[in-house]
């Protein structure tokens, strides 16, 4: 460790045990540290915005012919009239525009990417793996062909040969009862119009030794990806759920069912060899965590109705709301403890093992200069 | 005043001392508490190593200095996850204040470990500012948005970004965070763009984030220095966060002894007043 690596360690070890003072008592050391850090922190940050916004994103361009940038420039400039209060008014222009704009892209990402999903996470029932042997399969039909249809736009998905064998993903080792029958996956020997409508049904059979529990379901899928290219990028169709995306489930007795899926394949269907996946996991629903889950949403919801005095049905259930509420406060007071502690143990981690590990080569500097 | 009486007005510094003799006991005589993996944890791990060889990833450090106790052992391990399966590390950063350097230090120093090369194998793009335009903007074209990488060089002259363009080459986004960041990046670019991510958070934010998980929109969850150390234990190497949790679960049991014995005393300390009324 070098001279300049000590001093490093040296000038962190002095702040952290300076900030550390002010647990015992206010004092100046305490307040010198703390006035370097805010003095630093904004020093820094000016210097930053200055490069990476003022010259980087306003002033080069408009050097280098981007001369419309003036236009963000001026609505900045526009700003600093709050410090005149005659001319206050123009910084409400700018003000306008930061809100239009923040508003209209934080509306659409905020509610579909935040609010729908959560929403929806809440409203369906939520389902596990059946853990044990039985739970989940997963098969690869190599060598699906898309080939060019007889007419323009036209395309024919087959697959090569009959299946008289299928093979499971070796990755994802078939488990338990669940297996597909040999020779039942199929698709269907038309053409698909890319531009059209029309679709292509993709079915094969699958068996389950054991009998379908109370509240337990299945979960199908269909991929078709790229030929032995695992990567999920090039999924051409990922996850289908039984009910949204068109997946069809029949029974067809004696632990028999049938899967059978209508793909519309889209106009940028590539031509070549794909593999085509089978995907069935045994699933069983959580009533009680949905239950709870509903529950806690309306009561809490219910708890921040302030239209109507909380009394009768309105209070009791105001009341449950709060139970919610300070348990999610209790789950995240536990946390708040951990990541203070974490944070002292990194501090702590830092003045034993670094600043302590430089007694030594200090002791064995001065040493050195004694002798 | 009875004892009960005097353990309610017990100067606070007292405390302090407590837990700091806690913190540094580990360090003497290690106790070795167990440490159980939680499924937010095994799902999230599982991802990564289901992720093809050479796979383009985006490592996100959005966290500052001050929680680097916490966050940076997450970093660390997720690069050694990806660099051990060869995939290409892409780092960028939405925090101003130390963001690149941290990612700057850590991949340079678990490259090192893998003996991967900078701009084949990993790269550091940097920091720019207005992280919603920032997200939005890769999703059309990295390099608009980071010309150069951190130390300015241009992004064309780099290897590994001949092939990623923008988030369609990436397949995943391991982000890392401290702040409300990380709610952008699930809403915009998992939700937008579709890329699977999986969130390593502080332990202060870590339980909004199980909600994600639950609605599917990330892969798994990393909370505090305790899923660092999870995820350190699933990759067969224990390092910082593993270290740590000794002495997070001695402080723990404090804090929970304090809180009982605070309950305690408050209605031991009711009860002697009552007595004294009668």
């Amino acid at each position: 460790m070098s001279g300049w690596e000590i001093f490093h360690i040296w000038l962190i070890a002095f702040f952290t045990l300076a900030l550390f003072s002010f647990l015992y008592k206010d004092n100046p050391i305490y307040k010198i540290a703390e006035h370097i850090f805010a003095g630093l922190t904004a020093g820094y940050q000016v210097g930053l915005i200055w490069d990476t916004v003022i010259l980087q994103k306003l002033w080069d361009p408009m050097i280098a012919g981007q001369w419309w940038l003036f236009v963000p420039g001026v609505l900045g400039i526009l700003m600093f009239a709050r410090f005149w209060s005659k001319y206050s008014w123009m910084s409400r222009v700018s003000l306008a525009c930061v809100m239009g704009v923040t508003g209209g892209v934080f509306l659409t990402t905020q509610l579909h990417g935040l609010v729908l999903p959560q929403m929806q996470s809440t409203m369906i029932a939520r389902t596990e793996t059946v853990a044990g042997d039985v739970d989940a399969f997963d098969y690869n039909l190599s060598e699906f062909q898309v080939v060019e249809g007889a007419r323009p736009d036209t395309v024919l998905f087959q697959l090569t040969d009959t299946v008289s064998e299928i093979t499971p993903i070796p990755e994802t080792q078939e488990h338990g009862g669940l297996n597909i029958e040999s020779g039942s996956a199929a698709a269907s020997k038309k053409w698909v119009d890319r531009t059209g409508d029309n679709r292509l049904l993709l079915s094969a059979i699958f068996r389950d030794s054991t009998e379908l529990g109370i509240g337990e379901d299945y979960e199908v899928s269909f991929s078709i990806r790229e030929h032995e290219n695992a990567n999920r990028k090039t999924t051409v169709l990922d996850k289908a759920s039984v009910v949204s995306d068109g997946v069809v489930l029949t029974g067809l007795g004696q632990g028999r069912y049938k899967i059978e899926y209508a793909f519309d394949p889209g106009v940028s269907q590539a031509l070549g060899d794909y593999d085509l996946q089978f995907e069935v996991n045994r699933k069983s629903t959580m009533f009680l965590l949905s239950i709870i889950v509903v529950v806690g949403v309306l009561s809490t919801l219910i708890y921040f109705y302030f239209s109507h005095e909380h009394v009768g049905i309105l209070g009791a259930t105001a009341r449950v709301g709060i139970w919610f509420i300070m348990i999610s406060f209790g789950a995240h007071f536990g946390y708040t403890v951990m990541g203070r502690v974490s944070l002292l143990i990194g501090r702590v981690q830092f003045l034993v093992e670094d600043w302590i590990g430089t007694f030594l080569q200090i002791w064995d500097f001065l040493i050195s200069l004694l002798s | 005043m009875s004892f009960w009486d005097q353990m309610q007005q017990m100067d606070r510094r007292w405390i302090y001392l407590m837990v700091g003799i806690a913190v540094i006991i580990p360090f003497i005589v290690p106790a070795k508490f167990p440490v159980s993996v939680t499924p937010e944890v095994q799902t999230f791990f599982d991802a990564v190593e289901a992720l093809p060889d050479s796979s383009a990833v985006m490592l996100v450090f959005d966290y500052y200095p001050s929680t680097m106790a916490e966050t940076t052992p997450m970093a660390v391990v997720g690069a050694r996850h990806l660099f051990r399966k060869d995939c290409r590390i892409i780092t960028l950063s939405n925090i101003p204040l130390g963001g690149p350097s941290l990612a700057e230090a850590v991949t340079r120093e678990v490259a090192a470990e893998y003996g991967k090369v900078y701009g084949v194998d990993y790269v550091n793009l940097g920091y720019k500012y207005g992280y919603v335009s920032v997200l939005k903007g890769m999703g059309l074209s990295i390099e608009s948005i980071f010309p150069t990488d951190n130390s300015g060089t241009p992004l064309s002259e780099l290897p590994i970004m001949d092939s990623v363009k923008n988030y369609e080459d990436i397949a995943f986004v391991f982000e890392v965070a401290d702040n409300a960041t990380a709610d952008y990046w699930i809403s915009i670019v998992n939700a937008g763009y579709s890329v699977p991510m999986g969130v390593g958070a502080t332990a202060v934010m870590a339980p909004k984030f199980y909600a994600f998980v639950g609605a599917g929109q990330i892969v798994g969850l990393l909370g505090g220095m305790k899923g660092a150390a999870e995820y350190e234990i699933l990759l067969g190497q224990p390092d910082a966060a593993f270290r740590g949790m000794d002495i997070q679960s001695l402080v723990h049991l404090l804090i929970i002894g304090l809180v009982v014995l605070g309950n305690v005393g408050y209605f031991m300390g009711r009860q002697h007043k009552r007595g004294l009324k009668l």
